[in-house]
């Protein structure tokens, strides 16, 4: 199962500049808190404690940043092979659920899941599509309120599988529902850039139409992310 | 000599190193998250200079910038335009809004010191 090979490349002059831009920030922060400590032996040991860890965790970034970009240019070549499992859905949502759970904590929110009676299982690559879930759940977690945060992720098989992951945040405007799936299109509330490498949800998209599949947001209170999968013949509403 | 300098940038850690090396330099620093709360700051505190990200919510820098040269009663601000903007033709675009200086990220500090030294005399 390829992973698009025919597709637009997602690495366009806009996303190039962006994805340098994107680069530049965390490099400029190590280099000027490297050079000022170096120009200030003086400095209090507190600062210098803050400073340290400002620069660990810009380097973490940058490690993500570069790690997600392989990510990108993997699934965007001939050579981005899915697997192609037998995936139970509902273990994988609960899985999911499980793995996401942590990042809920400190935070007086909770996550639901709804499944169907039966099984539903689809073709697919099970690691790939638990990739999307926690990018999906972790998105989530970061914009649900804290004190009455609600995430819900359900499951409904018919003709094909569809999967929802909803939360009671403030919700992304119509006119931005497609740029989420830009490469370092974060949006936050009033134009502000939430955390994260601005890859995440670009990659998911990839990784869901590898496998035939789609992914998008549907009109909702908060944020709606849906992802439809196709099923074999046989499978279906169990 | 202590002079006020507004320091705009959305990324946190780099207002936090600015604010350090002008701390230093012994000025008063005021700071900024976006490109409004920035141009209101502007009118009401009369910074002698602005360091100014390019890139902000908001009103963009290049915003700011064309919107303090066009009032006349903040358009002596020194501008300094600080971005990860590296094309030339960025470059043209701050300074073509009126920017006194463009520099690109990463900097190296001592440059970026020498640099506003010079706006601040």
């Amino acid at each position: 199962m390829s992973a698009g090979a025919d597709r637009a490349p997602l690495w366009q002059e806009e996303a190039v500049a962006a994805l340098v831009h994107e680069l530049r920030t965390p490099v400029t922060t190590i280099r000027a808190l490297s050079e000022m400590m170096m120009q200030a032996p003086d400095m209090d040991g507190a600062e210098r404690q803050g400073f340290l860890s400002i620069i660990a965790a810009e380097s973490q970034r940058l490690g993500r940043l570069v790690d997600e970009v392989m990510d990108v240019a993997r699934l965007g070549s001939d050579q981005a092979e899915l697997r192609r499992e037998a995936v139970d859905l509902g273990d994988l949502l609960r899985e999911a659920v499980r793995l996401a759970s942590p990042l809920l904590a400190g935070k007086d929110a909770r996550i639901a899941l709804e499944l169907p009676a039966g099984a539903v299982v689809a073709p697919g690559d099970r690691d790939r599509l638990l990739q999307v879930l926690l990018n999906l759940l972790s998105n989530a977690a970061r914009v649900v309120p804290d004190g009455g945060g609600q995430i819900t992720i359900s499951l409904e098989a018919g003709r094909e599988a569809v999967i929802r992951v909803r939360d009671n945040g403030p919700g992304i405007p119509p006119e931005q529902r497609e740029a989420v799936f830009q490469p370092f299109r974060r949006l936050g509330p009033q134009g502000t850039r939430p955390p994260g490498t601005g890859l995440g949800l670009p990659i998911s998209r990839r990784i869901v139409e590898g496998h035939g599949g789609t992914l998008g947001v549907e009109p909702a209170e908060g944020t709606c992310f849906v992802i439809r999968l196709p099923l074999p013949e046989s499978e279906g509403s169990a | 000599m202590t002079r006020t300098v507004l320091i705009a940038d959305d990324e946190p850690n780099i207002l936090v190193s600015l604010e350090f090396m002008l701390r230093r330099e012994g000025h008063r620093i005021l700071t900024a998250g976006d490109g409004t709360g920035a141009l209101d700051l502007i009118r009401r505190e009369r910074p002698s200079l602005v360091l100014l990200d390019a890139t902000m919510p908001g009103l963009t820098g290049f915003e700011v910038c064309e919107a303090v040269r066009a009032d006349p009663s903040i358009a002596g601000t020194r501008i300094l335009m600080l971005s990860a903007k590296a094309r030339p033709t960025d470059m043209a675009r701050g300074l073509g809004a009126g920017a006194d200086a463009y520099v690109t990220k990463p900097f190296a500090t001592a440059e970026l010191l020498e640099r506003i030294r010079g706006l601040l005399t």
